[in-house]
């Protein structure tokens, strides 16, 4: 039902999809870095290591 | 014209209400100011006047540090036997166990009754549709009738733990009494303003039912609340200083300061942690009562107002929930701060067993509210294709507390132990520590919000143009939660413990970013949304009120638990550090006579409230019916 | 069964991704069935069939052996998720009861047989569960050890007295004998026998020889509690390369339990399943500290701290 009130293509919404995820992961990326920091603790600690 | 500023001055009236609430909801903040608290002050000053008149002796107080003048006697060193213990042929401890635990249960449903009266009462004003308005009121005024009966019991039950903690424990209550004397005279006070204040409200509902009086009404019932949490506040000062003394030097000596007596370090952390246990677990027991009253009901329009109920109270609970593990969290390193060993005797030592069990009944809760939820989708036309997507949640569910139960220390026959090898299993091992249940819990947090967000979507469908982008960023956002959570929780096993310990933060951050920006992107979406059909109150099936049910019992229970542990990591003690309990009950209960105890205890009232409900039943039927004609009942506001 | 193996270091995991997978096995396989191929399953059936496996899988897939408590748990759960999720729409609730209700009924031949056999097995198993509980038992008594009991505010040691919350090993130093907790970070991989180390690693060093002279016939050389001696003991040493030993501890908590050893616990500690001697009576306090500085670089955990 919802395909006929809004028409969007199944390429698109793949591409919408894709997108939101690299949105949220942007968005939890940059909320673990500053949540940690707020704490004076690095959050790329096993990386820089 | 008219229309408009009456409007506008409801409006001016819901702000001022909202703020009142938000005020009442930060005056443990504000009491915790660290002033000496203006009223409190003339009676330290007379007392250290007449300390004057003799020489002074100055003492250390045990927390603050301070020095002030020895105001009060040292505290007892009792003795075994009948002049500190006198006793009846049975366990003193057992029988004032009892006696709180009851007068605790109705007195954190008073206390959040009349919080839930104000909610749904204001609800019911600021509400534009008439009949669904009547409703929240009608909803406000059965829920204030309710509490009315279980206020007398629970000053009932106060004189009762009065009457035995005096004929049980003298010299310990007469210690105590002297110490906090001018506390114990402002709470009689306040029970009785509390009183005034309840009675005028519940009877004076029809006389104020329009216009500005309402709005004074409204008042009354904020005004009720403050009165009540100052006096809960006041209660937990006196478990908080024999809990984590202060205000006394290491005899035990009164210093004077009443403020410190009274602002110990764990009586805020007790303060907001009990406030929201109490309007949690008195959701529960609205919803119980709800769910009773909908399985005893005859006729078709009161399953539906009681399934609203239900449904309503549920959602009150719940929402004061999810709050309340971050309160413990905070309670518990505030514990741990006053004294390490108190928090290693909670978490890690004696009474870790009882956290496990803890962990379960947080575990009943949440499955319960998935459940009580997915039930709620039956009810609505169009939830269909959500259904097929509720067998990977449970499974989502089930992994996660799998590995939530999974305890640290493992019950063994030392068969079973050497056949492993070890105290410590190579695959369970890993689920028992931190890192692995904080990323459990947050799972199963994250999941329940996506059940809601189905619930909410049930039985609409979208038409904002940009509802397929909104879907999928809906998608992408828990989809990255999901893994982020995970991550982190995989993460914290290779980095030090110092810095994995700060890993907990971002990982709530994230189940609280599906929370806020979930359900409110979803409420954005659902904006004129095509409606499938009304939601059908009352055509759920019966297994949810028995879930309902549950979820009530494991509140209970789980309230007499924790109260349970915070009350024995004192262990020997009757005041922490300062006065030792000599009676022959100062060990610690086996785990399992524990665990009875808060069974019976359980038990005990919801015979007793089931007899309050039958009450509230009775005087329901002399009144005329001035429910709504029931053909469609209106949907709550707040959620749809 | 021993085919998949569990790969060490990732078996928690693991586990959790093997539940995953079968379960979207087990619901493709009915949805198969069902829309493929037209065979609706009974969805008593399903749950009866998932809840038999799930034991069998937790029973004789994960190695070493789950302990009967916890597989009680794990059973329990996945009771409870088959419940909710036969029950979870009120087709699939129908769909459930219909056997049981027409077991109940019994209106053809073969479901009243099945009651009969039914009413007179029911005795027998309460029965049977009564002999078990009453039948005397010969096994050793389940220990509720607390593994890690509470602490001591402070402790003598030598007749020095430590503050547990607020003491410091005095060789976690950098190179100006400073205190740090980034020192263990720096040197994670220095070498020890190297002449120039850093006090730190020289000090690492002297711990580790202390450590191979006392330690390692129970806690073994790799740190593992599997040393030459260690399954003498019931039960066995601290392993302290599992993260739930030194790991979540404090190194004052460590300090205080090697010092005292396992006969002088707290009286929390009951039942003192510990025959650790109270190396206070062997080794000086910095022997100690160098000891335990030792196990903490060898295993590559940082001990805990409170902030």
């Amino acid at each position: 039902m919802a395909e006929q009130i809004n028409q969007v293509s199944t390429g698109k919404k793949i591409g919408f999809a894709v997108i939101s995820l690299i949105i949220a992961a942007a968005y939890f990326t940059w909320l673990d870095y500053s949540l940690m920091n707020m704490q004076g603790l690095d959050y790329f600690y096993l990386f820089r290591k | 014209m008219a229309i408009i500023t009456k409007q506008a001055r409801k409006k001016i009236w819901a702000f001022l209400a909202l703020g009142m609430f938000s005020g009442l909801l930060l005056l443990p903040l504000f009491l915790s100011l660290p002033t000496g608290a203006s009223g409190a002050d003339p009676v330290p000053a007379a007392s250290a006047k007449a300390a004057d008149a003799k020489s002074v002796e100055k003492s250390r107080d045990v927390w603050y540090k301070t020095e002030g003048p020895v105001v009060g006697a040292p505290a007892p060193k009792t003795t075994d036997g009948p002049k500190d213990y006198p006793r009846y042929n049975f366990e003193s401890r057992v029988l004032l166990w009892v006696g709180l635990q009851q007068h605790l249960y109705y007195g954190s449903f008073v206390l959040a009754v009349p919080i839930f009266c104000m909610v749904v009462e204001y609800l019911g004003i600021i509400s534009k549709d008439k009949a669904l308005s009547r409703k929240y009121d009608q909803l406000a005024y059965d829920f204030v009738k309710i509490s009315l009966t279980a206020y007398s019991l629970t000053a009932l039950l106060g004189g009762i733990v009065i009457f035995t903690f005096l004929t049980l424990y003298p010299t310990f209550f007469t210690y105590l009494s002297g110490i906090f004397r001018p506390v114990m005279a402002t709470y009689a006070l306040l029970f009785i303003a509390e009183s005034g204040t309840l009675y005028i409200y519940y009877y004076g509902w029809d006389k104020m039912r329009e216009g500005f009086l309402k709005w004074v009404h409204v008042s009354m019932s904020v005004m009720l609340n403050v009165i009540g949490t100052v006096l809960m506040m006041l209660a937990n000062s006196w478990i908080a200083f024999m809990q984590s003394p202060a205000g006394v030097d290491a005899d035990g000596r009164y210093l004077g300061n009443i403020w410190h007596v009274i602002h110990t370090t764990l009586w805020n952390p007790i303060n907001v942690h009990r406030l929201l246990g109490n309007m949690a677990f008195g959701g529960g027991v609205v919803a119980a009562y709800a769910a009773y009253r909908f399985l005893t009901s005859k006729t078709d329009e009161e399953r539906a107002h009681y399934d609203w109920m239900g449904y309503v109270a549920m959602f009150i609970g719940v929402c004061f929930l999810i709050p309340l593990p971050f309160a413990g969290y905070w309670l518990m390193r505030e514990v741990y701060a006053y004294r390490q060993q108190m928090g290693i005797t909670l978490m890690g030592g004696l009474l870790a067993w009882l956290f496990i069990i803890q962990a379960v009944m947080i575990g009943a809760l949440f499955l319960t509210t998935n459940y009580y939820l997915w039930q709620g989708m039956e009810r609505m036309r169009g939830a269909e294709r959500y259904q097929k997507y509720i067998k990977y949640m449970v499974f989502v569910l089930i992994a996660c507390f799998i590995v939530w139960l999974t305890p640290h220390t493992i019950v063994m026959t030392p068969a079973e132990l050497k056949a492993m090898g070890g105290q410590q299993h190579p695959v369970l091992g890993n689920y028992g520590v931190m890192s692995a249940k904080n990323g459990a819990i947050n799972t199963i947090i994250t999941t329940t919000v996506l059940s809601f967000i189905m619930y909410q979507r049930g039985n609409k469908i979208p038409t904002v143009k940009w509802a397929p982008l909104g879907n999928s960023f809906l998608f992408g956002f828990f989809t990255m939660a999901y893994i982020n959570i995970i991550w982190l929780a995989i993460y914290g096993y290779y980095i030090p413990a110092n810095v994995r310990v700060g890993l907990s933060v971002p990982q709530v951050a994230s189940t609280l970013s599906c929370l806020f920006i979930g359900v409110t992107l979803n409420a954005l979406m659902l904006k004129g949304a095509k409606d499938t059909g009304p939601i059908a109150w009352g055509q759920i099936s019966v297994r949810s009120q028995y879930a309902l049910i549950m979820l009530a019992t494991s509140f209970t229970w789980m309230m007499g638990l924790m109260g349970y542990i915070r009350s024995s990591v004192r262990l020997f003690w009757h005041v922490n550090e300062i006065m030792r309990d000599n009676s022959p009950w100062a060990f610690t209960h086996t785990i399992g006579f524990g665990a009875n105890m808060i069974s019976f205890n359980v038990l005990f009232f919801w015979m007793t409230i089931l007899f309050v409900f039958w009450l509230g039943s009775l005087g329901a039927k002399k009144a005329p019916v001035t429910a709504p004609s029931g053909q469609k009942v209106p949907i709550p506001a707040s959620s749809h | 069964m021993t085919g998949l193996k569990l790969v060490e270091g990732y078996m928690p995991i693991q586990m959790l991704g093997e539940m995953g997978l079968q379960a979207l096995l087990f619901i493709f396989i009915f949805y198969l069935l069902d829309k493929k191929m037209g065979i609706k399953v009974n969805k008593l059936l399903q749950a009866t069939l998932l809840f038999v496996y799930s034991i069998l899988y937790f029973r004789y897939r994960i190695y070493p052996p789950i302990p009967f408590s916890v597989r009680a748990i794990y059973a329990t759960m996945t009771l409870i998720g088959i419940f909710m999720w036969v029950s979870s729409t009120e087709e699939a609730w129908q769909d459930f009861r219909r056997p049981i209700i027409a077991v109940a009924d019994a209106t053809t031949g073969a479901a009243k047989m099945i009651r009969t056999v039914v009413i007179i097995l029911l005795p027998f198993l309460v029965g049977f569960m009564g002999y078990n509980s009453m039948k005397p038992n010969v096994d050793e008594p389940i220990e509720l050890r607390t593994v890690h009991p509470a602490p001591p505010a402070s402790t003598k040691v030598h007749g020095k007295t430590f503050v547990l919350q607020t003491a410091q090993s005095p060789f976690r130093v950098d190179n100006d004998g400073k205190y740090s907790d980034k020192v263990q970070n720096t040197y994670i991989d220095g070498n020890p026998w190297d002449e120039k180390a850093p006090p730190y690693l020289q000090y690492v060093r002297e711990g580790g020889q202390i450590f191979f002279q006392n330690c390692h016939w129970c806690h073994g050389d790799n740190l593992n509690g599997r040393g030459m001696f260690a399954f003498a003991f019931n039960p066995i040493p601290a392993n302290f390369t599992d993260p739930g030993t030194i790991a979540q501890l404090q190194e004052t908590f460590v300090f205080w339990r090697v010092a005292k050893g396992g006969l002088n616990l707290p009286r929390e500690g009951f039942p003192w399943a510990s025959v650790m001697p109270p190396w206070e009576q062997h080794l000086t306090t910095d022997e100690i500290w160098k000891v335990i500085l030792f196990e903490y670089w060898h295993t590559g955990y940082y001990p805990r701290t409170w902030d």
